[in-house]
């Protein structure tokens, strides 16, 4: 475990003096600022507008982050071979593989805070209030970014090319959003045959709208939040889990 | 194979396999490579590019895995926890991460071959101060020279005191007064007993630190020639070489 | 082998996500043809409020860019203004659409049905909007209330409108709107202070610039004794 950290640290370090964090403060500040701006045009629901553009910019500020980090990351070390004075060591890929992921994700965790922190300032002067409910969306909103990071790293690790794992993944992303949609197309009406395919994807890809307490922030009856933290918290550490291993296997057979 | 031996090449064949749009493509790295080093020996691999050097380093380190024969290292497998925490290791152009310092590098380095607290302090700069490094320590390696890194390189290879040694052409591209340098520390490890495996294209250094060296032509070891041997021969190990690989 | 496992891992961790959530929310109405290339970029990163809050800003441009035609009122929030009730013939459907994508927006509900009942006399349009967003909030009070309103409106019954909104006036989704719209029922029915106590509440908390200059006017009157 000693190692594991070491590697998730040595990560976290490059990526706070890297231009990782500069830039997504930087994007955070203007984007923050025109919703602010939009949020005047909605009148008396400027808060909502505010709270609802703000969240969906830190997410998306953050998955952007954990795409590029999961899919570089690993590639990047084959390339520069900065991966042999690791692996040259007593350090397992397993190993690798897990303190690179953490390192990754406490970026994307310290940078989507930062995040928050000026936006709940934006709100609070705006006189919201609702601190649990924004901690439940932003919770909710690191949590399908971490997903979708390990599914990523897979991808870079099965492709060997970032862009073609990056890709893939903002799709799988798209998708994990109509999990709900996709199961109700292949149960209603499609031929069986012709929905195979979406029959395969709505058992794999990550079932994000289970995570997307942001769009659920007030809700109707029954159709609300659906579980407790733990089958929820439940699902990602093992779809992580999945993923991580699976790209752990294709790591151990790899040749660099 | 012989217990004492740091490190053995039992008849090691590596091809690399490689596929585009279902057309594969094979490739030689090394072919019934068989070669032991004893512990405390000094050991060259000489041999022109391509001939597979690397490739032995690397299936000794575990990056590659043989197609057919075994590798030992230390009498364990490769890649083998206990086994690897006893090596150092300095590829070919080794490359460290831009925006840490040599001295956050080897801290990291450390932790990773187990070390940690006091010690991995103390070792940190021993190691900075062998490879005179100790002054720049503190300054962003992405503003190294390539003799610098090259230091920094040996730095992190002999942080953790291993019992072997390999070094992928660590003279190249320095100044002839950091060759000397380099020379000096690495006769110091020879002498203190380690066992060191390296390769490099400057005969004249190999001639100067080695006891015995190895031949690789085409991934095959041609020629196995003791330090007694070249130093007979009228044109010395280059003329040995020269005309082995001829 | 590893990655059969692995998938079938993923397919049992989504059974279980899927049994957490057996209806699709909220589904069908998302994948109408009518759904506009924005809004399913938005739905497909997950961003259906957001879809809403856009929805929203047009239709306030939409309801507040005035429709003059010649001798039409230029000013469909003011008291007494006398709008065409055929003008704004969108307002109930851009309404209903907002709720589509986020059913829990009970502001525009109220909005759309307290402008299309009180501004524009188009109660039938009201009650359309009402019943749309209860069928989506079953049980809203808030509706529940609008709908008695409504219907009190069309019989004239101003006493009734006022019985049915004054406990659901300090709801705080409660449009400006109908704050206003009650205040100025007050003044009709001869309630002065409540009428002067609800317009300074406008006065001090709404966002609406318009409605706080329409509210101190409103207050300048009633001190004057008019």
């Amino acid at each position: 475990m000693r190692r594991v950290l070491a590697l998730a640290a040595n990560a976290w370090r490059e990526n706070l003096r890297s231009r990782f964090f500069l830039l997504t403060l930087a994007f955070a500040g203007i984007f923050l600022y025109l919703s602010f701006i939009l949020g005047a045009l909605a009148v008396e629901q400027q808060a909502r507008v505010l709270l609802d553009f703000g969240l969906a910019f830190i997410e998306l500020m953050g998955l952007a982050g954990a795409i590029y980090g999961a899919t570089t990351m690993v590639l990047r070390e084959l390339e520069t071979k900065t991966i042999y004075l690791i692996l040259s060591r007593p350090v397992g890929r397993g190993e690798y593989l897990l303190g690179r992921f953490l390192g990754l994700m406490l970026s994307v965790l310290v940078s989507m805070a930062l995040m928050a922190a000026v936006h709940l300032i934006m709100l609070r002067l705006k006189g919201w209030s609702g601190a649990d409910a924004y901690a439940m969306a932003w919770l909710g909103g690191f949590l399908k970014v971490l997903v979708t990071a390990s599914l990523t790293l897979f991808l870079a690790v099965f492709s060997s090319s970032a862009l073609t794992a990056g890709v893939i993944a903002c799709a799988l992303w798209s998708l994990g959003h109509f999990l709900p949609e996709l199961r109700f197309l292949v149960s209603h009406g499609a031929p069986r045959a012709a929905v195979a395919p979406l029959t395969f994807l709505s058992w794999v890809v990550p079932d994000l709208q289970l995570l997307n307490f942001r769009d659920r922030l007030q809700t109707v009856p029954g159709s609300g939040p659906e579980a407790g933290a733990a089958v929820w918290l439940g699902y990602c550490a093992l779809y992580c889990a999945v993923w991580l291993a699976l790209a752990w296997g294709l790591l151990r057979r790899k040749e660099l | 194979m012989a217990e004492a031996s740091a490190l053995e090449f039992g008849s090691v064949t590596k091809t690399y396999v490689s596929s585009h749009l279902g057309r594969v493509t094979r490739s030689r790295g090394v072919e019934e490579l068989s070669l032991g080093v004893a512990e405390g020996e000094s050991f060259g691999l000489l041999g022109l590019n391509g001939s597979g050097k690397t490739t032995a380093f690397k299936l000794a380190l575990g990056l590659l895995h043989p197609t057919r024969g075994e590798v030992r290292v230390l009498g364990r497998p490769p890649a083998d926890a206990a086994a690897l925490a006893q090596i150092g290791f300095l590829p070919e152009l080794p490359y460290f991460y831009p925006y840490l310092t040599p001295r956050e590098s080897l801290r990291f380095y450390g932790r990773l071959s187990g070390l940690g607290g006091a010690e991995l302090s103390d070792r940190v700069e021993r190691s900075l101060e062998l490879v005179g490094l100790r002054r720049d320590g503190d300054r962003r390696m992405r503003d190294f020279s390539k003799g610098m890194i090259q230091r920094a390189g040996l730095a992190q290879a002999v942080l953790h005191d291993p019992r072997l040694i390999i070094l992928d052409e660590p003279v190249s591209g320095l100044d002839p007064l950091a060759v000397k340098d380099f020379r000096d520390l690495l006769g110091g490890l020879c002498a203190a007993g380690k066992t060191l495996v390296l390769s490099s294209h400057s005969i004249s250094e190999v001639e100067k630190l080695c006891v015995r060296v190895g031949v690789l032509k085409a991934g095959r070891l041609v020629r196995l020639i003791p330090q007694s041997e070249w130093r007979a021969a009228a044109g010395g190990l280059e003329g040995l070489f020269v005309e082995t690989v001829r | 082998m590893r990655l059969a496992a692995g998938l079938l891992l993923c397919a049992v961790l989504n059974g279980v996500s899927h049994r957490l959530r057996p209806q699709a929310w909220p589904l069908a109405r998302p994948l109408a043809a009518q759904a506009s290339v924005e809004d399913a970029a938005l739905f497909s990163v997950g961003m259906r409020r957001l879809a809403a809050d856009l929805e929203l800003v047009r239709l306030l441009i939409y309801y507040g860019t005035p429709q003059a035609q010649a001798g039409e009122a230029l000013e469909p929030h003011a008291e007494g203004a006398r709008v065409r009730s055929s003008a704004y013939p969108g307002l109930a459907r851009r309404t209903m659409r907002i709720l589509d994508k986020d059913p829990s927006f009970g502001y525009v509900a109220l909005y759309g049905a307290g402008a299309l009942a009180f501004n524009l006399n188009r109660p039938g349009d009201a009650l359309e909007v009402l019943r749309y967003a209860l069928s989506r909030d079953p049980g809203n009070r808030q509706y529940l209330a609008y709908i008695g309103a409504v219907g009190f409106h069309r019989s004239g019954d101003e006493r009734g409108v006022i019985k049915l909104l004054e406990p659901v006036l300090h709801e705080p989704d409660c449009p400006t709107l109908i704050k206003h719209m009650v205040a100025f029922l007050y003044v009709r029915t001869g309630q002065r202070r409540q009428a002067r106590l609800l317009y300074r509440e406008i006065l001090e908390t709404s966002q609406d610039e318009g409605y706080r200059a329409m509210a101190a006017r409103a207050l300048e009157r009633l001190g004057r004794g008019g």
